[in-house]
């Protein structure tokens, strides 16, 4: 289980190691509030979609699987729109659009795939919930960056002092593709150092 | 047998069957709070073209109580007194970059000047042309003088305070939603004279 969390959270990343999910995460992350809720909702509809994909699996036709799998990820998705629209309509306007994406998101339907039609239902439902785990903490830390230096805000608090002058790329989707490419950078770097470091010992080169 | 014809007809159809009952299940449930919550966004709007703030139902309806309801040319006009002056609000809409922006503004019965302006559906970018539902962007409309039957959008700035130049700030960066903006500003101007007659 453990296992699991620490794949999905790092040594695999979805975003910055798979390179899956990258368009919402360029597009929700220049606010906070925008990105922890977006977050939530793809982790429940990852989380959801691969635990009944799981428990469907031996029933679905080898000619429908990617069908049956995009319709129990519309589902959800659509779920999570409507819960939206009813309960919190501030927030379900903020993200307008971006909430009918989560179905197009790569990570959602790779988990599917690459894990729930192969696993038991439990085991998939916690994959799933990892996967978006991974992908919430990457756009989060994103979203740090983006907003604080192009609002002065975090969670819209002014905490930039009243003199700061915003960063106005922060506010467009080319800034998160910085972030993101800086991000790939630095863990790969620091993965492929772990990776070298428990690499065996070569075998010294014969003497001249 | 998995994967004969009839059982993968049979087996895609029970399956989209099931999850669509489930789905119009909760549509149900939940449509009654979800027209509620439009018709709230919606009245909320006008009060706020008002220049009336109301953040929650009580207030919303403790203040459309005096508001009155005409029809010109099959418009819906919300008339309301703000400032010793009549005011007319009504709904519009017009393109943006994504997709349509609607909401309402009003303007006072000689069509002078706008009373109040409000964003009630938008697509735009967020971040950018989104920026037309915030606070710094709706307040400049506030008895903003119209000049030479329009309000100009100027190309971006941080809110121009000056009410008399006829002229707003448009969002940086932004610019088809801004023009969009004046597209809509433009229409409802010469329909507000139109239906007001002058």
């Amino acid at each position: 289980m453990w296992k699991t969390l620490k794949e999905n959270l790092w040594v695999n990343n979805p975003i910055f190691m798979q390179i899956l999910g990258i368009c919402s995460a360029l597009a929700v992350t220049n606010q906070m509030r925008n990105t922890a809720i977006m977050g939530i909702g793809v982790t429940a509809v990852t989380g959801l979609s691969s635990f009944t994909i799981s428990c469907i699996k031996d029933l679905i036709p080898r000619k429908v699987r990617m069908i049956t799998q995009v319709l129990v990820i519309a589902f959800y998705t659509v779920i999570v729109d409507i819960m939206l629209k009813a309960y919190v309509p501030d927030v379900s306007k903020e993200l307008g659009p971006y909430v009918g994406l989560i179905i197009t998101n790569c990570i959602i339907m790779g988990r599917a795939e690459a894990y729930a039609q192969s696993n038991s239902p439990l085991p998939a439902l916690w994959d799933g919930i990892t996967s978006g785990f991974g992908y919430m903490f990457i756009l989060f830390v994103v979203s740090i960056f983006r907003e604080l230096l192009g609002f002065g805000s975090m969670f819209g608090l002014q905490i930039m002092p009243e003199g700061f002058t915003t960063w106005a790329i922060m506010v467009s989707p080319p800034s998160a593709f910085f972030f993101l490419g800086i991000f790939i950078w630095i863990g790969k770097s620091i993965q492929y150092r772990a990776e070298a470091a428990n690499a065996p010992v070569s075998a010294p080169t014969p003497a001249k | 047998m998995k994967n004969s014809f009839i059982y993968t007809v049979i087996f895609t159809f029970v399956l989209c069957f099931l999850f669509v009952l489930i789905l119009s299940f909760t549509n149900s449930i939940t449509i009654e709070k979800i027209q509620q919550n439009v018709e709230f966004e919606k009245n909320r709007a006008i009060l706020q073209t008002f220049g009336i703030q109301a953040n929650n139902l009580e207030e919303v309806n403790k203040n459309f109580g005096g508001i009155q309801t005409i029809e010109k040319n099959g418009i819906t006009y919300y008339v309301k007194k703000v400032d010793g002056v009549t005011a007319y609000s009504s709904a519009y809409q017009g393109p943006g970059l994504w997709g349509i922006i609607r909401g309402y503004i009003a303007m006072d019965e000689k069509v002078s000047k706008v009373i109040g302006f409000a964003v009630t559906d938008q697509n735009e970018t967020p971040g950018l042309g989104a920026r037309i539902s915030e606070k710094w962007f709706i307040e400049q409309f506030k008895n903003e003088a119209i000049i030479n039957n329009n309000i100009r959008v100027s190309n971006g700035g941080v809110g121009d305070s000056n009410k008399d130049n006829g002229t707003i700030d448009g969002i940086t960066g932004a610019t088809r939603t801004s023009d969009g903006i004046q597209v809509i500003l433009n229409q409802s101007i010469k329909q507000f004279k139109k239906d007001l007659g002058r």
